[in-house]
């Protein structure tokens, strides 16, 4: 097996909660909790889950964007979480983040050109202003956008312009690692596809491995390689797409792939409707964390924690009961 | 029966510093009563402005920018034409005879007063009940909303439930005065997806207990399909294809009816060669449509000479469908 372009171990990140006139810890928010897996090169690892289970954060973790409160993060080899300021500048020449919402996370001030050029600009890479331009124009073009926005400002763009923009940016410093959070999710359905495209085109040329993060599970059957099923900050189940998506061996997402609205008026299924709302991660119930709304739930369920065990060819589960579903 | 709401050439325009647009051109459709259809299209496509013009909520006052027939039949059996009703008027029809609920419940509810005052403010206005009277029927309803602790909530203020708990709310305060119209624009579009399974169920059930219509807006065909029988597709301000659900998603003949059906990511198919088959181009600016029909240039059925020159107009199809598009005969055969 090839060595990972990135290997999660146990990745933890624990927002404190402070109280009082003299702020003191009560708690945590346990956004992250031992949360491990590796990806590819040239492999898209799907992170998928409800608001609130962690995505965001594992995705911002591993760039430290965040910083992790335990646990290891090692990219090609070498351990980002000790890393210091000049160190972590030079990781992030090979890992770069597309954002969800293309229109907060582009400088309304700046001109598409000094957008896309800027990651160049702080990395020191094509100090000439000429070679940086005709780099820049490339770039935009990768991502389908004629030389004529080099001058337009966000403001001038729509929506899957602007995620073309975000994304021709991130590509900047030719990364190897892409984290890509929730990159479609605000864009209209037409747009969509043309993204989705775009990435899986992007992939195969540059040989990237993405981090795809969606609350979509359907778009992510169609980009990810591979899926992990997240909740509360755990791992629920992680496997390859084809088997997640079609033989899920976790109820959670047995549940989470039920409530997809199917458009076809003719293929009624048996929907699994969950009670209630994602329980707060500030106090998780105790054993596993999905017990509390889950169908199969058993007494057991409430005292230990399941550990992700495999249940097939590089498929893992977190659930006590073989049998489920 | 007789329809519930009639829609006829319905057409709003907004206009200023010289710009015009039409979000809404020359719409019709019936509503007949308990009846759900589904608005759906694209954003900027004009469908939420249909849900306001219904309401008298577009704010559009210039003579000639708001045009066209919205007829409702009352409760009480008379039959109006409520663009002609008077601010007052409208007052009364709102809440009571139609009600809408929106997209993110935290910005339609007010944050410094709790859901219960919200809840009984809505049932005194409308009804002219009082304080004790409308406090019984508010914590009636959130239990019929199914809401556990409904005393709680009503005593919560909006930041301290979930987007699911509010849209409930949002739900109770639509449903508090009985309409027999519900407007739900994009009611679960900033939920997740199993929360939005569970208000689906829940607006389903209440519609087969309460007999309410349902004027239902997104842009999500999966949930069309879940709670429609009947759908509308617009594309640019006008209806380019309505029909039955099952008739319009197994053969669409709008060109853009099957282009964004085909383009959607399904969980139950894999993608050829893992590429989805996108539209390309983007949805134009109501304030410069292409001439001809508006889908012409992302269209890969159109004629040069043909589809850029003649606007289509809405034909009729042989199964009580119709669609807007001046080459459907020839792509159906």
């Amino acid at each position: 097996m090839t060595q990972p372009v990135l290997d999660v171990r146990n990745l933890r990140k624990w927002f404190e909660i402070r109280r009082g006139v003299i702020p003191r810890v009560v708690g945590h928010v346990k956004a992250v909790d031992d949360v491990s897996f590796a990806i590819q090169p040239n492999q898209v690892l799907g992170l998928a889950g409800e608001s609130g289970s962690g995505k965001t954060t594992i995705g911002r973790s591993l760039l430290r964007l965040v910083e992790p409160t335990a646990g290891q993060v090692v990219f090609q080899g070498t351990e980002v979480t000790r890393l210091d300021a000049r160190a972590l500048r030079r990781f992030r020449r090979k890992a770069q983040i597309i954002f969800q919402d293309p229109y907060s996370s582009l400088d309304p001030r700046m001109s598409i050109e000094e957008i896309v050029a800027e990651p160049l600009r702080v990395q020191g890479i094509e100090p000439d202003r000429r070679a940086r331009r005709e780099r820049v124009a490339a770039l935009l073009d990768s991502v389908s956008l004629s030389g004529e926005f080099l001058r337009r400002r966000p403001r001038e763009l729509s929506g899957g312009q602007r995620q073309r923009v975000g994304i021709a940016r991130a590509l900047a410093v030719d990364p190897e690692l892409v984290v890509a959070d929730e990159p479609v999710a605000s864009l209209d359905v037409s747009i969509q596809a043309q993204i989705v495209n775009l990435l899986q085109d992007l992939k195969e040329k540059l040989g990237l491995a993405l981090l795809f993060i969606s609350h979509d599970i359907a778009v992510m059957r169609h980009v990810a390689d591979r899926i992990a099923v997240v909740y509360l900050g755990k791992i629920m189940e992680i496997g390859a797409a084809r088997d997640i998506c079609e033989a899920p061996r976790h109820p959670y997402t047995e549940a989470l792939l039920s409530a997809v609205p199917n458009p076809d008026p003719e293929q009624r299924r048996q929907r699994i409707v969950l009670q209630g709302d994602i329980p707060s991660p500030a106090n998780p119930p105790t054993g596993c964390v999905f017990r509390t709304r889950c169908p199969y739930a058993i007494a057991a369920c409430a005292q230990t924690e399941p550990p992700l065990e495999p249940v097939g060819a590089g498929h893992y589960k977190a659930c006590l009961r073989d049998d489920a579903p | 029966m007789s329809a519930l709401l009639e829609v006829r050439d319905l057409t709003v325009r907004f206009s200023g510093r010289g710009q015009v647009v039409n979000a809404v051109h020359r719409v019709s459709f019936d509503l007949a009563p308990g009846e759900t259809v589904a608005l759906v299209g694209e954003s900027g496509c004009g469908k939420s402005t249909i849900g306001l013009a219904i309401m008298g909520l577009t704010g559009v006052a210039r003579a000639g920018d708001l045009t066209g027939a919205i007829t409702l039949t009352f409760k009480a059996g008379k039959r109006r034409d409520l663009m002609g009703l008077s601010d007052r008027a409208m007052q009364a029809v709102r809440g009571n005879e139609v009600a809408m609920i929106f997209q993110e419940p935290m910005s339609s509810l007010n944050p410094v007063h709790t859901v219960g005052w919200q809840i009984r403010e809505a049932i005194t206005q409308h009804q002219g009940a009082s304080r004790t009277a409308a406090d019984d029927s508010a914590l009636g309803l959130l239990k019929q909303l199914g809401i556990p602790d409904a005393e709680r909530c009503l005593r919560a203020y909006p930041h301290q439930l979930s987007g699911g708990m509010r849209q409930r709310v949002m739900i109770a305060i639509a449903l508090s005065c009985r309409p027999s119209l519900l407007i739900a624009d994009e009611p679960t579009t900033a939920l997740d997806v199993t929360i939005q399974a569970q208000i689906l169920e829940l607006l389903k059930r209440l519609q087969a207990q309460t007999g309410m219509a349902i004027l239902f807006i997104t842009h999500n065909f999966g949930v069309v399909a879940e709670i429609a029988k009947r759908t509308m597709v617009m594309y640019a301000g006008q209806i380019v294809e309505a029909g039955a659900v099952s008739e319009v998603f197994h053969a669409p003949r709008m060109p853009y009816t099957r282009a964004l059906l085909d383009s959607l990511p399904r969980l139950d198919r894999a993608a050829p060669g893992g590429r989805l088959p996108a539209i390309p181009g983007q949805v134009p600016s109501p304030s410069a449509l292409p001439p001809g029909c508006a889908f012409h240039p992302r269209c890969r059925y159109a004629l040069p000479g043909l589809c850029d020159g003649r606007t289509p107009a809405l034909e009729m199809c042989d199964d009580r469908r119709v669609v807007r598009c001046l080459r459907w005969t020839e792509i159906a055969a």
